[in-house]
Parts: C-alpha cells; sequence; structure tokens
C-alpha cells in the first residue's frame, strides 16, 4: 500500500479536493456564499442550455461509442494476420500525436463553406453544404473523433487478440470452424476484459471532445455541437459557479452509475 | 500500517478543504512608520505658441528649435533659469526655390543646419551660422538625408537611404568643405541619437538598436541596452528618444516612462514611470526629450506640449494602499482618470490590469478576471465596456453606487441622465464618458433619412443614378472592424424588444452586404469622421454614424454651415440613443470600495473631464461646452476621393446656438445602447459569413439567432 502513497496523495490533492470543493459549492451561491440547498440542482436541471447539452453529448456518446468499438475491433480483427506489424501500431498512433489546434485547421480547409469538401461536391453537380453551421457539424465532430481514436482502439484490440492462445484457433479450424464462426465463439468471447477496459476508456474520452468543437466554432457553435462542456466554460467566464458544480456533481454521478452497471455487468459475466 | 497511511491522507484532505472558501485576510498596514518622500513629478511649461519643432539641440541649455513653416524667421525657444523664452535665428530655413522647411540641428556653438525642399520635393541643405548668416551646403544629390545631429563636439552626423541596397548608412557631413563620408551601414535604423562619443541607431518601430563609436570609429556592442530595447521599446511606434544627461549616462524616454543606463552598466534603470503620467498618454506621444542643467527633464509630444519631470524632495513616494482597476481593453480615458488619481493620491499605487492584452480572446480575459474573483484577488474597480453588465449585475458582483453615493456623488453640471444610465433597481456603474449617433444628408432628403435602412436606401437610389462615385472595397481587418461598428449602429432595431430579433438582424446584414458590395463603406478610426468626410467629399450621399470625440461631433456639424448637407443629433424617428464610455463600477469582492469610489469621483471631476480623448466626450455639460468651443478645436481634415484627389476642410468650435442645440439633445438622451463583446463576436461572425459569400443573409440570421438564443438560455 506504501508504494500507491505518493499516487494517492496526487489524485487526492488534485483531483478528490477539487471534486469536494465542487460538492460544497453546489449548495452554496457563488457571490454571497449564502446556502441555498438543492436550488442550484434545480436550476440546472431545469436550464435549458443544460438539456440541450446533456442531450448532444449523450447523442455523441450513443453515436460514437458503438461505431469506434465496432469499427476498431474489426480493423485489428483484419490487420491481426498482417506482417510490419510494428509499422503498422506507428502509424495508428499517428493521429493522437496530431496537435487539436491543427486538426482543427484541416477541418476548416476541407469543411467550411468553401473549403475542398465543397469544391468536389460543386465539381460533381451537388449543392454545398455548410458542414460547421449546420446539422452536418455533429457528424464531422463525430467522424473527426473516431478517426482521432481509432488507432490507439486498435492498438488495444491488437493486444488483446495477441494475448488469445493460437492453439484455440487451429483447435477451431481442425473441427470445421470458419473465420466469423471462430470471430463469435472464440475471439470475442476471449476479448471480453479487452471490451470491458476499451468501453470504459471511449465513454470517458467521448467527454472530452470539447477542444475540436471550441477551436472550430467558438464558445455559441451550432446547437448540434452544443456539448457541456460549452456549457461549463461559459458559465464560468460567466461566474455562475454554482450552477456549475451542481451540473458537474451531477455528471459525475451520471458516470460513476455508468461504469458501475458496465462493473457489476463484468463481475456477473466473470462469476458465469 | 494500511489504516495509518489512509488516515493521514483523509486528515490531509479534511485540513485542506476546510480552508478552502475561508474568509479574507484583513490586511492591516502599519500608518504610524514615518512615509518615505522623494520623487519625480511632473510639471507643464508654456513656451507659447510651438509651430513646428525637431529634436532637442544636443546642448547643456535646453534648446528646442522651432521651424515656423513658412518665410517667418526660424525661432529658438530655451529654457533660462527655468523659465521659457523665446529668440529670432534671424533667418528662415528656406532657400531660394526651396521653401518648405524639413528639419534642423543646432549645434553647440549655434550653427542651425537645415533641410528643405520643392513642391517636387527635391532636397537641399543650408546653414545658418551663429552670426546670422546663412548659405546654401552643396551636398551630393543622391544622398537624402532622413535625419542629422550635431555631436557635442560640433561634428555633424547624419542618416541618408542608400536606393542601391535599400538600406541606411551613417554619414559624416562636413559643411565647410561639402563632403560627406560612409561611416557604417544602419540597415534599418533611420533615427540617430548622440550621447557623448556614442551614436545611437534606431528604428522607428523600436525593433533594434545599433551603436557607433565615433572615437574608435566602429560599432560597438552594449549586450543590455540591447536587451532592454527588445523587451520594452516594441511598439513604441517610434514615440521614444535618446539623450544625455549631465552625469555621462544614456536616458532612454518612451510610454513605459524615463529610464537611466550607464554605459557599460548591466541595468537599465527605471527612473520616471509612464503609468500615472502623462508619458503613457495614448494621444500625446512622447516625441523628445533633453535634460536640464538641474538634473530635471524636458520633454515634447507630437502635439507640442512640453513637460518637465523633476525630483520633488517632499513628494510621497511609498504607497499605504493599492487600487486594483481591471479593463477588457487599454483605455485612454480610463488612464486619464487613473493620471488623475495618482496626482490627488500619490500614496495609492495604481495598478492596471488589462484583460485583452498580448493578443488574449474575450473568453481568456473573462476567464482570468473569474479566476481573479475566486481567488481573492478581485480588482477593486471594473471599467464595464464590453463585459455583460447586466450578467455582473445579477450576480451581485457590482456595489451598489446609490449606498455610497456621498463618496464619489459629482458636481451638478454632470448630465446624470448620460452618467448613472444603469437606474434599473440599483446603480451599478457610472459612465464618465459617452458618444452619440448622427445622421446628415443633402437638405431634400433629410427628411427621408429617419435611420439606418433609410440611409442604405438613398444609398442605394443614389448607386443607380451613377450620383456617387465608388471606392475600394475594404479589407478583411477593416471590414471586420467596421461591422462591429456598424453592430452599435444597428443595435436599438436588433435587439428592438429586448432580445435580438431574426428579420431585423437578416435585413441588418442585407444592407450591410449592399454597401460593402458597392464598396460604399469606409474604413478608419474614426468612423462618424469619416462617414462625415465621405459625405463632405461626395463619396456618399447620406450618412449614419456614432461620434464619440469632440472633433468627430465638430465634423458633423462643420457641414451645416460650409455646404449644402444639413445634419441631425440622433439616429432619426425620435430617438436619442447616446453610447455610455468608460462604465465605472465598484467590485463587491473587492478590498478598497472607499479608494474605489474616490476614483470614480475622479474620473468624474472637471478636471480629469476636460482631457480630450478619441474614445468618448465629457460627461460634464459645463467641461463639454468649453471643450467645443474652444479654438484649439480647428483642425483640418483631408480625405482621399476614389479618383485620387483630395478633399480637405477644417473644422470650427461651435457657436452658441449649435452648443445649446447639442447639449439639449444629450441632457434629454434617453436610450443607452450598449453591447458586450460576445454577443457583439456572435453577430459580427454571421455577418461576415454573409459579407464574404458564405451565407445569404436568413441563413446568417439564423446562425447568429442559435448563438444568441444559446448565450440567452444559459
Amino acid at each position: 500500500m506504501s508504494f500507491l502513497l505518493p499516487s494517492l496523495l496526487g489524485t487526492g490533492i488534485f483531483s478528490v479536493l477539487p471534486f469536494a470543493d465542487s460538492l460544497r459549492r453546489s449548495f452554496f451561491r457563488t457571490v454571497s456564499g449564502d446556502f441555498c440547498g438543492t436550488e442550484n440542482y434545480r436550476a440546472v436541471f431545469s436550464n435549458e442550455a443544460f438539456l440541450l447539452a446533456v442531450k448532444n453529448t449523450a447523442l455523441f456518446t450513443a453515436v460514437f461509442l458503438p461505431v469506434l468499438i465496432t469499427l476498431s475491433f474489426l480493423t485489428a480483427y483484419f490487420i491481426s494476420g498482417l506482417k510490419f506489424m510494428r509499422v503498422i501500431r506507428s502509424v495508428l498512433l499517428f493521429p493522437l500525436a496530431v496537435p487539436t489546434a491543427a486538426l482543427v485547421l484541416v477541418w476548416k480547409l476541407l469543411f467550411q463553406p468553401a473549403g475542398m469538401v465543397n469544391g468536389v461536391l460543386t465539381v460533381c453537380g451537388a449543392d454545398t453544404v455548410s458542414f460547421l453551421d449546420s446539422g452536418a457539424a455533429f457528424g464531422v465532430l463525430v467522424g473527426s473523433y473516431i478517426w482521432k481514436n481509432l488507432g490507439y482502439t486498435v492498438l488495444l484490440w491488437l493486444t488483446g487478440i495477441s494475448g488469445i492462445s493460437s492453439s484455440l484457433s487451429e483447435a477451431a479450424k481442425v473441427d470445421g470452424a470458419g473465420r466469423l464462426q471462430i470471430m463469435r465463439h472464440i475471439i470475442l468471447p476471449n476479448l471480453k476484459p479487452t471490451m470491458y477496459t476499451i468501453t470504459v476508456i471511449s465513454f470517458l474520452n467521448s467527454f472530452k471532445v470539447f477542444r475540436e468543437a471550441y477551436l472550430v466554432a467558438g464558445a455559441y457553435p451550432h446547437r448540434s455541437i452544443y456539448l457541456m462542456q460549452h456549457l461549463f466554460n461559459n458559465w464560468f467566464s460567466n461566474f455562475e459557479l454554482d450552477k456549475m458544480s451542481a451540473a458537474t456533481v451531477a455528471v459525475f454521478g451520471v458516470i460513476l452509475a455508468a461504469v458501475s452497471l458496465l462493473q457489476r455487468a463484468w463481475d456477473k459475466e466473470a462469476r458465469a | 500500517m494500511t489504516k495509518k497511511i489512509l488516515a493521514a491522507v483523509l486528515a490531509l484532505t479534511a485540513v485542506m478543504t476546510a480552508g478552502c472558501g475561508g474568509s479574507k485576510d484583513n490586511k492591516e498596514k502599519d500608518m504610524s512608520a514615518e512615509v518615505s518622500k522623494g520623487r519625480y513629478v511632473e510639471d507643464k511649461l508654456d513656451f507659447g505658441e510651438i509651430d513646428s519643432v525637431t529634436e532637442f539641440a544636443n546642448t547643456a541649455e535646453v534648446q528646442l528649435v522651432d521651424l515656423y513653416r513658412g518665410t517667418e524667421n526660424t525661432k529658438i525657444h530655451k529654457l533660462k533659469d527655468g523659465e521659457p523664452t523665446t529668440e529670432d535665428m534671424g533667418a528662415n530655413c528656406i532657400l531660394e526655390g526651396f521653401d518648405m522647411p524639413q528639419e534642423c540641428t543646432l549645434s553647440p556653438n549655434g550653427d542651425l543646419f537645415f533641410s528643405c525642399c520643392n513642391d517636387r520635393f527635391d532636397v537641399r541643405y543650408g546653414i545658418i551660422r551663429a552670426k546670422g548668416e546663412k548659405k546654401q551646403v552643396e551636398l551630393p544629390e543622391d544622398i537624402m538625408f532622413t535625419s542629422f545631429e550635431y555631436a557635442p563636439d560640433g561634428r555633424l552626423y547624419g542618416i541618408a537611404l542608400n536606393d542601391e541596397d535599400s538600406s541606411f548608412y551613417l554619414y559624416l557631413i562636413d559643411t565647410e568643405r561639402s563632403e560627406v563620408t560612409a561611416l557604417c551601414d544602419t540597415e534599418y535604423c533611420s533615427t540617430l541619437d548622440i550621447v557623448g562619443d556614442r551614436i545611437y541607431l534606431t528604428d522607428p518601430s523600436g525593433d533594434g538598436i545599433k551603436i557607433y563609436d565615433t572615437v574608435s570609429g566602429k560599432q560597438v556592442e552594449d549586450e543590455t541596452l540591447a536587451d532592454f530595447w527588445k523587451s520594452s521599446m516594441a511598439g513604441n511606434d517610434g514615440c521614444c528618444d535618446i539623450f544625455g544627461g549631465g552625469d555621462g549616462a544614456v536616458y532612454i524616454v518612451s510610454r513605459n516612462g524615463i529610464y537611466r543606463h550607464v554605459v557599460g552598466g548591466s541595468m537599465v534603470e527605471q527612473v520616471v514611470e509612464g503609468l500615472t503620467n502623462s508619458l503613457g498618454s495614448a494621444n500625446n506621444h512622447t516625441m523628445y526629450g533633453t535634460t536640464d542643467t538641474d538634473g530635471s527633464f524636458v520633454i515634447i509630444t507630437d502635439e507640442f506640449e512640453v513637460r518637465r519631470y523633476y525630483f520633488d524632495p517632499e513628494a510621497v513616494n511609498e504607497f499605504t494602499s493599492d487600487l486594483d482597476i481591471y479593463t477588457l481593453r487599454e483605455s485612454e480615458a480610463l488612464m486619464q482618470a487613473v493620471r488623475a488619481f495618482a496626482k490627488l493620491h500619490p500614496e495609492v499605487r495604481v495598478n492596471v490590469r488589462v484583460g485583452m492584452q498580448d493578443n488574449r480572446t474575450y473568453d481568456d480575459a473573462v476567464k482570468s478576471l473569474t479566476t481573479d474573483i475566486l481567488s481573492d484577488n478581485a480588482p477593486d474597480l471594473i471599467m464595464l465596456d464590453g463585459l455583460d453588465i447586466q450578467s455582473l449585475e445579477d450576480k451581485g458582483m457590482l456595489t451598489d453606487l446609490n449606498s455610497i453615493r456621498d463618496k464619489w456623488e459629482p458636481s451638478d453640471s454632470v448630465m446624470k441622465n448620460i452618467s448613472e444610465w444603469d437606474k434599473e433597481d440599483a446603480l451599478s456603474c457610472v459612465a464618465a464618458r459617452f458618444g452619440i449617433f448622427g445622421r446628415g444628408a443633402g437638405k431634400e432628403d433629410m427628411e427621408r433619412l429617419g435611420s439606418y435602412i433609410d440611409m442604405v436606401k438613398l444609398t442605394e437610389e443614389a448607386l443607380e443614378k451613377g450620383e456617387i462615385s465608388h471606392a475600394e472595397k475594404l479589407d478583411e481587418e477593416n471590414l471586420e472592424n467596421r461591422i462591429r461598428y456598424s453592430i452599435t449602429l444597428n443595435a436599438g432595431r436588433i435587439f428592438s424588444g429586448g432580445t435580438a430579433d431574426k428579420a431585423a438582424l437578416a435585413e441588418y446584414f442585407a444592407e450591410e452586404k449592399l454597401l460593402f458590395d458597392n464598396a460604399v463603406m469606409v474604413g478608419g478610426k474614426d468612423y462618424g469622421m469619416w462617414e462625415t468626410c465621405s459625405m463632405a467629399a461626395g463619396e456618399s450621399c447620406a450618412m449614419e454614424g456614432a461620434f464619440f470625440s469632440a472633433q468627430e461631433l465638430l465634423s458633423l456639424t462643420w457641414v451645416d454651415n460650409n455646404s449644402d448637407l444639413v445634419y441631425a443629433f440622433g439616429s432619426g424617428e425620435g430617438k436619442a440613443e447616446f453610447v455610455p464610455v468608460c462604465d465605472l463600477g465598484i467590485c463587491a469582492a473587492g478590498d478598497e470600495q472607499d479608494m474605489a469610489a474616490e476614483f470614480i469621483k475622479t474620473a468624474l471631476s472637471k478636471d480629469c473631464q476636460k482631457a480630450n480623448v478619441n474614445e468618448g466626450m465629457s460627461v460634464d455639460k459645463e467641461v463639454l461646452g468649453e471643450v467645443l468651443q474652444n479654438d484649439s478645436m480647428c483642425s483640418s481634415l483631408g480625405f482621399a476621393r476614389s479618383d485620387g484627389s483630395f478633399f480637405a476642410y477644417t473644422i470650427s468650435p461651435l457657436e452658441d446656438s449649435e452648443l445649446n442645440e447639442f447639449i439639449d439633445f444629450a441632457e434629454n438622451a434617453d436610450t443607452p445602447v450598449l453591447i458586450d463583446d460576445m454577443t457583439r463576436d456572435i453577430i459580427a461572425e454571421a455577418a461576415m459569413a454573409h459579407l464574404t459569400g458564405d451565407k445569404s443573409a436568413d441563413e446568417a440570421a439564423e446562425q447568429a439567432m442559435s448563438g444568441l438564443e444559446l448565450k440567452m438560455k444559459e
């Protein structure tokens, strides 16, 4: 236990302590410091901007997570037998190394009204699309975030796949199993621990998509990409720290519940 | 062991949590100690009428040569025993056929070397001897000196541009033999200042400094000075000078203050700081400086104000308290108040924090203010221009000024309808300056000019008839600035019901596109004045503009007296709008509430209100009247037409009837127009999308509405 002390101290000071302060602030008014009970929570849950941000964030997670997990697994499965894995691993990590600001510049080059994508559409005779100032912004955000995280997630899958004994697959082949059957009955069951890790990490990462949206569209983007972090950013600027604290505690509760449910489901599986 | 470690961590966490949100420490200052005295103070010198001066002479005595552009004799303004006097040179700085004097320099023995030119800008040089004899100095015609100066030893040096390699060169000029000797390549440095045996070569942007040693005949290095120059002089826009003192040190004056550097020394020390005196003025730039025989500093500005900075042993130099002021942007109006306050309260150190400096965004600036307030480092006073005042009021972050009215109450001549515009519920802020809207058109069109839309319609008609000419379209930077300005003009109709109106936004965007596409928009910092100039010059047929300074207002009133055009105050339809500027509010979380109230009182005082700033006019009607009827307001304005011709006119002070009309309008102004920066940015971004053709007016309005609604819902 003593070897955990430095990390524990760090987590205590830089994570637990600030959260405890947020929890305290969620029951007090910001300027006067008066206790106000659950008034802040009521204000948050009845705030239209908060509800919109929650809806968009939930939608983003609901779309991004399954697509990322599925796509990354399939990619990992099909490239797992290839040669030059070292080179492939480096290439897969490349999107993570690209600075967000540079990525945003590329976004703008591609997707702004006079950008390259609209240029191609125009050449093909189609109407231009306002990718960053319409509902299409959501699709661009999801696509961009999947592109960024795909490589890393594929690597996690590859690590899991490489941990499965090849004798299992070979035995199945001898028994006449096809590739799909091997994937369904041997690979996937053995990858459940990896899937759990990837799901939790990707779920938590889905709340960090703010940077890209903020750099492209500012503090007040199109409604479809107005996320919780936008709201928190603006509340901080406007000194709405009481509401921000209440919303933080609420979001923490949701994430904790989701991860706990996942953990419980996993434990059930493990016992079975 | 594990339990002990866990207990220790929990205890530490509990201790640190209990420490959060604790009460502020009360700062107790020991007032019983003797206050330290002795510092430099500022004084104004009256040299009488100054027409056109160049640099101070490199002599022990303070001497300033006044070229008196024209055929009158050149004069020398001197300080004798601390008193200003003026002597006639007995000759003028022109030669036959070259009647426009340019530059001059005075030698220690009284000789005056000068340059003059003709209307084709051919340059000639001459010298006026101390005895009054004038003769031409024949110098090579291919060398055109940009500046020259006599050294203390009587030798004359100059800098000229070499056309072949576009580099500047330092020359030694022999006026007896009419010879020049190239000494070194100064690259981009086009200005020289001579102190002792060293020539300091600088460039106007303040990027670099080179030093030439006249004894060794070589360039020398001074790392300390070079580092200082790079860090402190960049951005001064040429408003700096180097001169010597009797102590052998080098002195540098700029907006930041007066600095002293001993040659070979390892530091550059600040002797006089610029923030709390006129050195830091954004309007009245420091041009040249010198030292007097008593060690005081004499500075002249580009508006020919001469000031002296002398050491007063009785002046308090110890700060007993701090006053923290926060502002989103640099503001000359605020700095005038800071200077006035610092004079009255030398024991108070005034710290001005500028949120949006060093290219920081509005978001960053506001977040840093929030962080400061949260960390018990709240400013005492906030200049609220650009901030969401309503939001700050709603959260109780601003002190109700009504509760401490006795501490800041201004004189009766301050127009309370303007300065105390924020009267709903509590009085959260006071405006120290203001601007108004005005409109102008031909006599026949004026009846139809009731709003911005009418102005655009009149412009459209004039374009169809070919009655107005087209200028170049604004570039992107000027267009963005222009949009931000016109949003203020149209704020009334965009937010007519208290919230943004989509149809009004779409209409506004369409009108701006028409003006932009037909190049009827004007650029430039003083939009109201430029709009008037454009109309007076025939480049536009009607105008609606905002006017924030006395000079701008006089440009509007000029049209009535001097052309077929007429003007009116206000934007039309009986609206009496005004724009509160320099809104000062006291932060409820600040420590020095009383001092902040005192600052507001100073900002509204007549002395402070008299300062002429471009950001807003005085809210004191007596001061306003004095300023608008002051003869010094006479000045020439010019406008370059699109066909290359130049239109010039001279504005003059208001007549009594005009002044009464304006004061009457101001006293009855009842509609404050204010937009915070975030709202303005949302609308401006949408407007740009339409003006650049990326979106239609309706789509741009939709975009703006989406952002504004989100902002409102938060």
